[in-house]
This record gives structure tokens, C-alpha cells and sequence, in this order.
């Protein structure tokens, strides 16, 4: 009898256990979304594609996106390869993120990509192989917000589904395989638009400030993307007369406010969109690329009057292409635990990332290089220090454990809401670090690093680590007279700086001209020796003069190079420097 | 010989007519690339026949705060439309009705507070033929700009549904009173059964989620029916599962996201504690077909890096061939 019960107990277990699990597995009710559903930011996906993704280096408060994603399966984990494409230069930062049945979880872009704008393509992919899977129950969604003049610009953009059409692993991709190619062809996942509409375009003059934003969604991820090219579209007013335009954008990504400058419209885009009155507007890519959209609209008027109002939306997609094409690498990568969903006790630290000053690059750090490290709630006020640094600003300190188990504290430069820059101590340890930030003894955050003697990073322009270095221009006359030249210019519209050409012409090569190219940068000191670095412009090796500290700037490195004649003439080049086998982070500068 | 000339004149006439229909039916390309599928999902971001706009407001002493614009454009290069629209007052699932001509390429904007001043609820746009007999017109978009007095703002895509026959809806009588617009997926595209809203914020980190949900089956002439009970599953974000149940008399259920809704177990401000996300899905108990939006509006949006605002329609989860509306059919006025 007792055996009976015993069983009975068992069987009664097993079945709630099954009833729960089945309970835990059950999907909700209703019929599936077909698969073969076009592309669309209410359905689920296995690609999923967010708009628009900012985030400032200087004040996160203010410019910062938040990019979220779910996995709407009640039964099976599944990883997501981030792809980030810097919207300006088409170059890819990449994140490996699992996600558990029915988790969600968020990434913010200034930990990803910070300092950046561009566009987020997400792929499932299996956790192995990292090939792209057949999964269609990913969603999406990214929270935006970024100065608009005075206000801020604002909105929930939910990403743009694609549902594969296979089933399992993608066809031709296999564990070592280096790229997989995703076809956008109504077979191997649902097509991309072609034609992209967006209409309620608001008059200027009633205060309405739309940014548009258009994403090229075919190329190459390996590489960087290339650009979208020229834009052809009409704008129609809301009587129905059209004004067509074409647009050449030379990013891979346009995010600009519709305005008399662009489009160019005949008469200007004022004349055509009067007050009161409204628009719509539908465009394309010339040369064929598959599109995706939004356009986000600002009137700092929204809170006091009727029809003024903020926010955006994913475009309309009027046609659709063919078939568009998107080459992604799946080399294998380390799993990503976004900082913001870990699983931590609110009387833990806060997580923290310490990223190279210059190249924003998190991989490695080196003694007496400048770092900048990002985290929550540091400070009310901003707060900049005079050389020689102190280790403290208004009580908050920076400590750094080195691989022996040794602290010291950071010489810090500035102090920011969320962010402290500072310098590595001199005589860290080589190897895996934790960062420590202080407000008195209460350790408010922490993180860890990598420490290693060599970490070049080159500062740029924009602060982004990419695109024009933070360099000049040293142009040696025949007399030996010396005049120092800037590469970038601030452009006031576009509220960045822009390529100023160095010129190698050949009146300059008659009149015996030399030019040498002086690039900033950080933790790059310490090299072997100067043979071990190493300068390509425009692939050519050029020859280095100086590399190591810049005199009179704690940090601040710098490398003079001589500029090879022969590049007279070649546009935009890029600059790669190596010291001691590191690579720094890649920069451009144009030649005339 | 007059009679036959009469009917030469006639047959003259016939086939000028038939021309001019020909000539408004051609459409020309807006550009490179084929025509979305009608059959596609109802969506956002395709064109249709049938719009509907998840929520409409304005407020009743002042529009300043709280009001809607409301845009409809006709992407059609060739045909002109007239729509049906009504205003479905969720407080009493009634509807009132109007008529917009839109020509080829034509875009209009209206604010909720000229049309409907001091109402909230939902809206839809229905292509009609001349007759009032609903016709397939697949090229309608819209959007809506909304905004309320307790700072929750966003603006939302209409939720396009294509027709799936050509020409005018079988069936429908220009003599009779009625005509059923079914999204069953035979006439018009399905409607979806379950939703989910992707990301969910907590309370304690100055967040209000307002969650809008329509039940997308009525009767224009006596009232749309109730959501009635409905259920779904909280998850926080480690993919932890708490279910809730609610239940609503109204056509349209408005709430913020707390702990009194959803119910769950523990509440709402546990599961999703400060500093943290999750997700939801949330489906009618019996088999209805539901719309729905989510707007989040945080007060430190402007000053917290992690605090933002702005919303979105819902997502599909799974779909039901069991919503629609019945209008009243009747020429238009214009």
C-alpha cells in the first residue's frame, strides 16, 4: 500500500511537472503569421533591421538610443549577431548576444558604438556555428533621443522584421565557413523595399524640423558598406502637384532634416510645403539598392500648440525590390552580457566600460594611455582638471587592480554626468584589470580591462575613432620656411568636421614642397622601437619620423610621418598604423 | 434609322466610358520594383484598402495638450477614392461617420479636435466605390500624431489591411443597408488574434507605458462590442513567465502599465524592478481579433541617459479570421 501511494505521489508530480512545462511552452492562441508575409515592423522575424541608433561621447542624457530586442519563443534559446554600421563610413561594430526562451534583453548604443550614428541589423544564428538560422519569433524595438536645436528629438522606432523562408541553417554556411550571404528574394528570407514613401511632411514654418532617415540595405558587412548613392524621388504637395529631385548620398546611411537644401525641390521645399499645409514624398535608389527608412519629426512647439506635434514611424515601403543581397561575417565572437540587463543586486556597483580615448576601441588599454569610461549617475555637474592631474574630482577617484592584485589611482582629466576620462597608471600590469570608480569609499562601478603594453589609438575630428584624425598638416618649403595646415573643417550645418584637402599638387612638387603629417594619439609610447612602426597612406608605406609622447600632454601620444609625393592627386586615403604588431584604429584624409 | 443611330450614339458612349475606366485603372509605377503582395499581413508600413488608426484624441477644453493629426494619402497614381470614416468613441463603442475624397497622389491632414473635439477612441478608413459599396483600393496609407495631457506622445502608423478581390466587394448591395468587411483573410487581410509589446520599462524608473488595445469587430449602425476578458503573460527579462488575466467592457481598454494591471504574481514593480525590462503578450479569451499600441513617456527623458518616450502599434504575434466591421453602405457625398 505504501508502495502505491508512493507511485501515485510520483505520477501526481510528473503530471503537474508536464502541466507546468506545458504551460511554460504554450504559445498564445491563434493562427501563425505566414512566413512568406512581406517584410514588416509588426511581425516577427530571423533579420531584424532598427532604423536609427546615436548615441553621443559627451553627454548620454541627451543622445543615446536603446536597442532592444525579445525572443518571442516559448521553447528555444537563440544567439543574435549585432551588426552596428556606422551610418558615415559603412565601417561594422559586431555583438554576440543569446538569448534564453522568452527573454528580452536591451542594448544601449553608447556601450556598443559610442559617439556613433548609424543603423542595427540583427541576425538569428546558430550558437555554434554563428550561421544564420531559420527563427522566426525575434522582435525589436529601439528608443531613440538626440538634440534637435534646443529640444530633443524623440521617438520608438520598433525594428523592421524579415522572416526567413528555409527552414534550419542557411544553405552554403557551415562551422568555419568566413561569410554567409543573406538573399532579401522572397526565397531565402522576405524581400526589402525598393520604393519607400513617407508621408504627414509638416511646414517648416510652423515649426516642424523632419529628419529623414534612409538606410542602404545590400553590400557587405565584412567590409565597410557602401554608400547609397544617388536618391531619386518626388515630393508631392496636397494638391497633388509633384517635385521630383535626385540626391547623391556618399554614406551608406542619410539622416538629414527635409529642408531647402534637401531635397533640392524646384522651388525650395518652403514653397512647395506651405504653413498649414502638408505633403508626402516617395523615393528610390538609383542604382538598385534595397532601402529602409524612417522619418522622425520635432516641433518644439508640441507641448502649447493644437497641431504641433513630435515623434516618428518607420517609412511606408511602396515597391519592393527583386532581390537585394547582404554578405555577413560569421567568424566566431565573444558572448556579449549587455551591463544593463545583468542580473545584479541594486547594492551592487554599476557597470562600467573603459574604452581607449581615441579609437573608443574596449579591446585593450595600456599603462599612461588616456581611457574614457562610461557609466551611470557619476556626477551632477562636469568638471575638467589642470595639469598636473589630480586623482580626484569632486571625491570621485579611478582605481585600477592590476593581474598582481596592485591599485592605483588614475590621474584624472575630466568628470562628466557619465563618463570620467582619465589616464591608466604608469605601471599597471600587463594583463586582465578591474576598474574601479569611487565617490569617497563607496565604490559606484566597476569593470574590467585588458591591459597590454602596446594600445594605439589615433584621436579623430569628429570624436568618433574614425573617419579624419585629430592631426595637421606640416608643409616644409624649399626656404625651409614651416607652416602648419589643418586636414578637417568644421562645417557649421552639419555640425561636424569635414575633410580639408592636403594639397600634393604638382605646382607644390615644383616649388620643392615637403609635407609631413602629424597624428595624435594614445598609448603608443611605450613601443620597442621606431622600426616597429609603421604607417600606410593610401596603402603606401610612408615614412615614420617620430613616434612616442607628445611633449607637455600627460597621454598624448604623436606620430610624424613624411607624405609620399605619389599620392598627388588620389582623393580619400586611409591611414593604417601598426606599433609593435597592434593596429590602431583606421583614419582617412583626402589628397589633393 | 434612328433607333440605329441611337444605338450607335450609345454604344459610342460605352465604349468612351469604358476607356476612361481603362485609362483611370492604369496605374502608373511609382517607381522601380514590384507591388507588395495584397495577401501580406496587415501592417504599418504597406498600403491598403482598410486604414485603421489605433487611438484618437483631443481634449475637451483645450486642444493644445491633447489632440491627434490624423494623415490618409492615396499612393494611387490613377484612381481617385472615397473613404469611409468613422470615429469609434471608446467610451460607448458608437461610431460617427464621414466621407474624404482623395484624388490620385492626394494627401490630407486633419486634427481630431475640428472633427471629433473631446472624444478618444479609434478610427478607420474604408475605400468606398461611388455607391458606397467598399472597393478594393490598395493603395491607402496614414499615420497619427498624438499627443495627451499626461505627456505620452508618439506617432503611430495606420494599420493598413489589403482587400483581396478586385473591384468592388462581392456581395455588397448598393440597394441594401449594410455590408461586412471581413478580415478573414478571403476578403480582406486577417487581423491579429495575440499581440506583444516588445519592451517594457519599470515604474520605479519614472516610466509610464500607457497600452491601448482595440477589438477590431463591430457594427458601425448598433456599436462595436466589448473586448471583454482577456489574458497574457508578463515576462521580465531573464524569460521568466507571469501570467494575468483582466477584463474590460469597452471596445477600447486604456491602462499604464503597474501593478494594478497587469495582476500579476508577484506584481508588476517586482518583476520588473528598477533598472531592468521585459515583454508581454496579451490575447482576448475568446477567439477575438485585437489592434493595439503602447506608449511610454518618462519625465527624465531629457536628462537620464536610460529614460526615453515614444510608442508604437503592437505587434502580431499570431493572427484570426474572425474580425470585421459591418458599415452602412450609402453613396458617398462626394
Amino acid at each position: 500500500m505504501k508502495t502505491v501511494t508512493a507511485i501515485t505521489r510520483a505520477t501526481q508530480v510528473c503530471l503537474m511537472m508536464a502541466v507546468s512545462l506545458a504551460m511554460a511552452l504554450a504559445q498564445p492562441p491563434g493562427a501563425p503569421i505566414a512566413a512568406s508575409s512581406e517584410a514588416s515592423d509588426q511581425k516577427p522575424g530571423s533579420a531584424l533591421v532598427y532604423n536609427l541608433f546615436t548615441s553621443s561621447v559627451s553627454n548620454t542624457n541627451t543622445e543615446e538610443t536603446e536597442i532592444s530586442v525579445s525572443n518571442t519563443n516559448a521553447a528555444q534559446a537563440v544567439g543574435i549577431r549585432f551588426f552596428f554600421i556606422n551610418g558615415s563610413d559603412g565601417a561594422v561594430t559586431q555583438r554576440l548576444v543569446t538569448l534564453n526562451a522568452n527573454q528580452t534583453a536591451g542594448l544601449f548604443a553608447s556601450q556598443v558604438a559610442p559617439g556613433v550614428r548609424g543603423y542595427v541589423i540583427a541576425v538569428a544564428v546558430n550558437q555554434a556555428t554563428s550561421c544564420p538560422v531559420s527563427f522566426n519569433f525575434l522582435r525589436g524595438s529601439a528608443h531613440i533621443k538626440l538634440p534637435a536645436g534646443a529640444g530633443i528629438r524623440q521617438t520608438k522606432l520598433p525594428a523592421v522584421a524579415l522572416a526567413a523562408l528555409y527552414t534550419g541553417t542557411l544553405g552554403g554556411c557551415a562551422a568555419g565557413s568566413p561569410s554567409a550571404r543573406l538573399n532579401f528574394d522572397g526565397a531565402s528570407y522576405n524581400r526589402l523595399p525598393r520604393v519607400l514613401a513617407a508621408d504627414s511632411l509638416l511646414s517648416r514654418a510652423d515649426g516642424n524640423d523632419a529628419l529623414l532617415v534612409v538606410n542602404r540595405m545590400s553590400g557587405s558587412l565584412l567590409t565597410n558598406v557602401t554608400p547609397i548613392g544617388i536618391l531619386s524621388g518626388i515630393v508631392f504637395d496636397d494638391t497633388e502637384n509633384p517635385f521630383e529631385f535626385s540626391t547623391l548620398r556618399s554614406n551608406c546611411q542619410t539622416s538629414a532634416s527635409l529642408s531647402n537644401s534637401f531635397p533640392r525641390l524646384v522651388p525650395r521645399f518652403d514653397n512647395v510645403i506651405f504653413p498649414g499645409r502638408s505633403g508626402w514624398l516617395n523615393f528610390f535608389a538609383t542604382g538598385g539598392a534595397g532601402l529602409l527608412g524612417a522619418v522622425i519629426n520635432f516641433n518644439p512647439n508640441a507641448g502649447a500648440s493644437a497641431p504641433a506635434f513630435s515623434h516618428g514611424r518607420n517609412l511606408h515601403l511602396v515597391t519592393l525590390a527583386p532581390n537585394s543581397s547582404l554578405d555577413i561575417p560569421v567568424s566566431p565572437l565573444p558572448m556579449f552580457s549587455p551591463p544593463d540587463e545583468a542580473r545584479s543586486s541594486p547594492s551592487e556597483a554599476a557597470p562600467l566600460l573603459a574604452v581607449s580615448a581615441a579609437s573608443f576601441s574596449e579591446a585593450r588599454l595600456s599603462p599612461e594611455a588616456i581611457v574614457t569610461i562610461f557609466a551611470g549617475n557619476l556626477s551632477r555637474n562636469a568638471q575638467a582638471a589642470q595639469t598636473p592631474l589630480p586623482t580626484s574630482l569632486s571625491g570621485f577617484k579611478v582605481i585600477v587592480r592590476d593581474n598582481r592584485g596592485v591599485e592605483r589611482e588614475a590621474p584624472l582629466f575630466s568628470l562628466a554626468p557619465e563618463q570620467i576620462n582619465c589616464l591608466v597608471p604608469a605601471g599597471t600590469a600587463h594583463g586582465p584589470a578591474v576598474v574601479i570608480v569611487k565617490q569617497g569609499e563607496t565604490t559606484v562601478a566597476s569593470g574590467k580591462a585588458q591591459i597590454a603594453a602596446m594600445a594605439p589609438g589615433l584621436f579623430t575630428a569628429n570624436a568618433d575613432g574614425r573617419g579624419l584624425p585629430s592631426a595637421m598638416a606640416l608643409r616644409v618649403m624649399a626656404d625651409g620656411k614651416q607652416r602648419f595646415e589643418p586636414v578637417a573643417r568644421f562645417d557649421a550645418e552639419q555640425q561636424r568636421f569635414l575633410s580639408a584637402p592636403i594639397d600634393l599638387g604638382v605646382e607644390r612638387k615644383q616649388a620643392g614642397e615637403e609635407v609631413f603629417l602629424v597624428l595624435f594619439g594614445t598609448g603608443l609610447r611605450h613601443r620597442s622601437s621606431l622600426a616597429s612602426v609603421s604607417v600606410k597612406i593610401g596603402g603606401l608605406d610612408a615614412e615614420v619620423l617620430y613616434a612616442g609622447a607628445s611633449p607637455g600632454s600627460p597621454g598624448l601620444d604623436q606620430i610624424n610621418v613624411r607624405v609620399p609625393r605619389v599620392l598627388a592627386g588620389r582623393g580619400e586615403v586611409e591611414i593604417v598604423c601598426s606599433v609593435d604588431g597592434a593596429e590602431a584604429n583606421v583614419v582617412r584624409v583626402w589628397i589633393r | 434609322m434612328r433607333h440605329v443611330k441611337l444605338f450607335q450614339h450609345v454604344a459610342l458612349t460605352l465604349l468612351l466610358l469604358s476607356l476612361v475606366g481603362l485609362t483611370a485603372q492604369a496605374q502608373t509605377p511609382l517607381g522601380p520594383g514590384s507591388l507588395p503582395p495584397a495577401a501580406s499581413e496587415a501592417s504599418d508600413q504597406k498600403a491598403g484598402s482598410v486604414l485603421i488608426f489605433n487611438l484618437y484624441t483631443s481634449g475637451v477644453s483645450s486642444g493644445n495638450t491633447e489632440n491627434t493629426r490624423i494623415s490618409i494619402t492615396n499612393t494611387s497614381t490613377a484612381s481617385t477614392t472615397r473613404l469611409r470614416i468613422y470615429f469609434v468613441d471608446a467610451s460607448t463603442g458608437l461610431a460617427a461617420g464621414s466621407f474624404i475624397c482623395l484624388t490620385p497622389l492626394q494627401t490630407t491632414t486633419f486634427l481630431a479636435s475640428d472633427f471629433d473635439p473631446g472624444i478618444t477612441g479609434y478610427l478607420i478608413a474604408i475605400a468606398v466605390r461611388d455607391d458606397g459599396c467598399p472597393v478594393s483600393h490598395n493603395f491607402l496609407t496614414g499615420n497619427a500624431f498624438i499627443k495627451l495631457s499626461s505627456g505620452h506622445a508618439a506617432n503611430l502608423g495606420a494599420v493598413a489591411f489589403a482587400a483581396l478581390f478586385p473591384d468592388a466587394l462581392p456581395g455588397c448591395d448598393p440597394l441594401g443597408i449594410s455590408a461586412r468587411i471581413a478580415f478573414d483573410g478571403v476578403a480582406y487581410n486577417r487581423a491579429p488574434r495575440a499581440l506583444a509589446l516588445d519592451k517594457i520599462r519599470g515604474v520605479a524608473d519614472g516610466n509610464s507605458t500607457l497600452l491601448v488595445l482595440n477589438r477590431i469587430e463591430g457594427d458601425m449602425l448598433n456599436g462595436t462590442p466589448a473586448i471583454g476578458a482577456f489574458s497574457g503573460t508578463l515576462f521580465d527579462d531573464t524569460g521568466a513567465a507571469f501570467p494575468f488575466n483582466a477584463t474590460t467592457n469597452s471596445c477600447q481598454f486604456r491602462t499604464t502599465l503597474s501593478n494594478t494591471f497587469p495582476v500579476t504574481t508577484p506584481n508588476f514593480s517586482t518583476v520588473i524592478p528598477a533598472g531592468r525590462g521585459g515583454w508581454l503578450n496579451v490575447f482576448a479569451a475568446s477567439d477575438v481579433a485585437l489592434l493595439g499600441a503602447a506608449i511610454n513617456f518618462n519625465p527624465n527623458a531629457s536628462s537620464v541617459r536610460t529614460a526615453f518616450t515614444g510608442g508604437h502599434n503592437l505587434d502580431a504575434l499570431t493572427v484570426t479570421t474572425t474580425g470585421g466591421f459591418t458599415i452602412r453602405v450609402f453613396p458617398p457625398s462626394c
